[in-house]
């Protein structure tokens, strides 16, 4: 899983899956206009927790040259989701209602991890069927 | 204007957060400071860019290219999940702990200091 390669089309690849991603991300944030809580930013953390061990142990994907790999993992999923926002959104909630920044950290950490715990078992379900 | 601004930032954090990654990550031992720096470093330019954007010193503009494009993707919340559960299904429960823990309470904290100290 470890790639060393310094090559210029991986750091394109990588730029252009976080333009894709980036742009997914505040795309979604535009649509779910932003109330009192972070919808937006706990369903882009959620979906991407599930889906970048999909991506990164899925047979299929595998196959794929190494540049396609990372720009959809490294590159889209990795901006898709975020962390800055993610504490920054903690802040500005703790400030405001405590007890609901203590549910959004507790549902982003452990329903992010709970998210990518289940991405694993699927990919591993689909290697093991290959 | 605010698409392309974000597209940049997006572009441009992607890179920078893969090249530290390259040098700090040892995937091969289950080590991840390059997630942990990335992640601590990036929440702290957000809070930054979310002050200047507070006291109207940066323009919305700015905001989508520094904050909503380059920290966003600097930062990444997919592969803090992906590493954590690697290093329980590996059994380093401490390390798991100690890494979930430490991106938190650090990014926390800094981004206080920084919102506290300007706002």
């Amino acid at each position: 899983m470890s790639i060393k390669v310094h090559d210029a089309n991986t750091y394109l690849a990588i730029g252009l899956g976080g333009i894709a991603g980036s742009l997914s991300r505040f795309g979604i944030s535009t649509f779910l206009n932003a109330t009192f809580f972070p919808f937006a930013t706990l369903l882009v953390n959620l979906v991407g927790c599930f889906l970048l061990p999909i991506a990164s142990n899925h047979p299929r994907l595998q196959r794929l040259s190494a540049p396609y790999r990372v720009a959809i993992g490294t590159g889209f999923l990795g901006s898709f989701t975020t962390f800055s926002t993610f504490s920054v959104d903690t802040w500005q909630l703790f400030q405001a209602h405590p007890i609901t920044a203590f549910g959004y950290v507790f549902i982003s950490v452990f329903g992010g991890l709970a998210c990518a715990f289940l991405g694993f078992k699927l990919a591993r379900k689909k290697v093991e069927e290959s | 204007m605010t698409i392309f601004l974000v597209a940049l930032g997006g572009f441009l954090g992607a890179i920078a957060r893969f090249s530290i990654s390259q040098v700090w990550n040892k995937p091969d031992f289950h080590q991840f400071h390059g997630t942990i720096l990335v992640n601590i470093l990036g929440s702290a330019i957000l809070a930054a860019f979310f002050l200047l954007l507070e006291h109207g010193i940066i323009s919305f503009q700015i905001w989508a290219l520094g904050g909503i494009g380059f920290c966003g993707a600097f930062t990444t919340f997919s592969t803090f999940g992906m590493e954590a559960v690697s290093m329980i299904q590996n059994q380093q429960y401490r390390s798991a702990f100690q890494y979930v823990s430490v991106s938190f309470l650090a990014s926390i904290l800094i981004i206080s200091l920084i919102l506290w100290i300007g706002m």
